[in-house]
């Protein structure tokens, strides 16, 4: 199972990639990525969809709001929250 | 104007020729046109030539190697879902926004149009440090 720094460090590099198209352009852990447009409601449910994906997971409904997904130190918590849930 | 309702004016003009349902219609938001068209396997050529790492480089406005990791995305987000609604809205106003500019660098800055053909005499000079002014005697009215 993946730990949270893994997590973080596969969130932040799809996250490059895919939003930022950069390695140099600042990106926080604790950065608010709707806030400073980083993703917006489209891109939001692209890196849903690659957390799910990359980490064999499914998110309820309820569970997709900003609190859990709008920061890589929200993105990771959350994240490794479910992992363990599922490993139980 | 009465308000922010807007065309108050149109509006009066038109009742009773056009539905009421169109005249108490709601502004509605529209943007035109998209960035799908322009990643298409179809879109015109000189699309691909413009985003090109080349004409990137030339024109010197953006990094080429995050213009082609935009494009590259997606090119691939619009062959794997299709329609208008799959790319973000961050995106596709990126996508026309380099576009527009990439345009605007080729016909105007790289192709701008020669101007040696017209011969433009200064007939009036202004001296900004003594504050002379010596007016030509074929200066133009202006």
């Amino acid at each position: 199972m993946k730990n949270r720094q893994e997590i973080a460090a596969a969130t932040r590099d799809y996250i490059r990639k895919n939003f930022l198209y950069s390695d140099s352009q600042p990106l926080a852990d604790d950065q608010s990525l709707l806030g400073t447009g980083v993703v917006d409601s489209t891109g939001i449910l692209e890196l849903i969809t690659f957390l799910e994906e990359d980490f064999d997971l499914r998110f309820k409904d309820e569970e997709l709001v900003a609190d859990n997904f709008d920061s890589v130190d929200r993105i990771s918590t959350f994240v490794e929250s479910k992992l363990k849930n599922h490993a139980r | 104007m009465a308000g922010l309702n807007e065309k108050h004016i149109l509006k009066r003009i038109a009742r009773g020729l056009v539905p009421e349902a169109v005249l108490s219609r709601k502004k509605q938001p529209y943007r035109s046109p998209d960035a799908v068209c322009f990643l298409d396997p179809d879109a015109p050529g000189y699309v691909q030539d413009l985003f090109s790492d080349a004409a990137i480089n030339r024109a010197g406005i953006f990094d080429s190697a995050a213009v082609g990791a935009l494009t590259t995305k997606c090119r691939a987000v619009v062959q794997m879902h299709g329609g208008d609604r799959s790319l973000s809205n961050t995106d596709n106003m990126a996508i026309v926004g380099l576009l527009s500019a990439q345009l605007v660098h080729e016909h105007f800055i790289s192709n701008r149009p020669q101007s040696s053909e017209v011969d433009i005499t200064f007939t009036t000079v202004i001296d900004r440090l003594t504050g002379r002014t010596d007016s030509g005697q074929e200066a133009m009215n202006t």
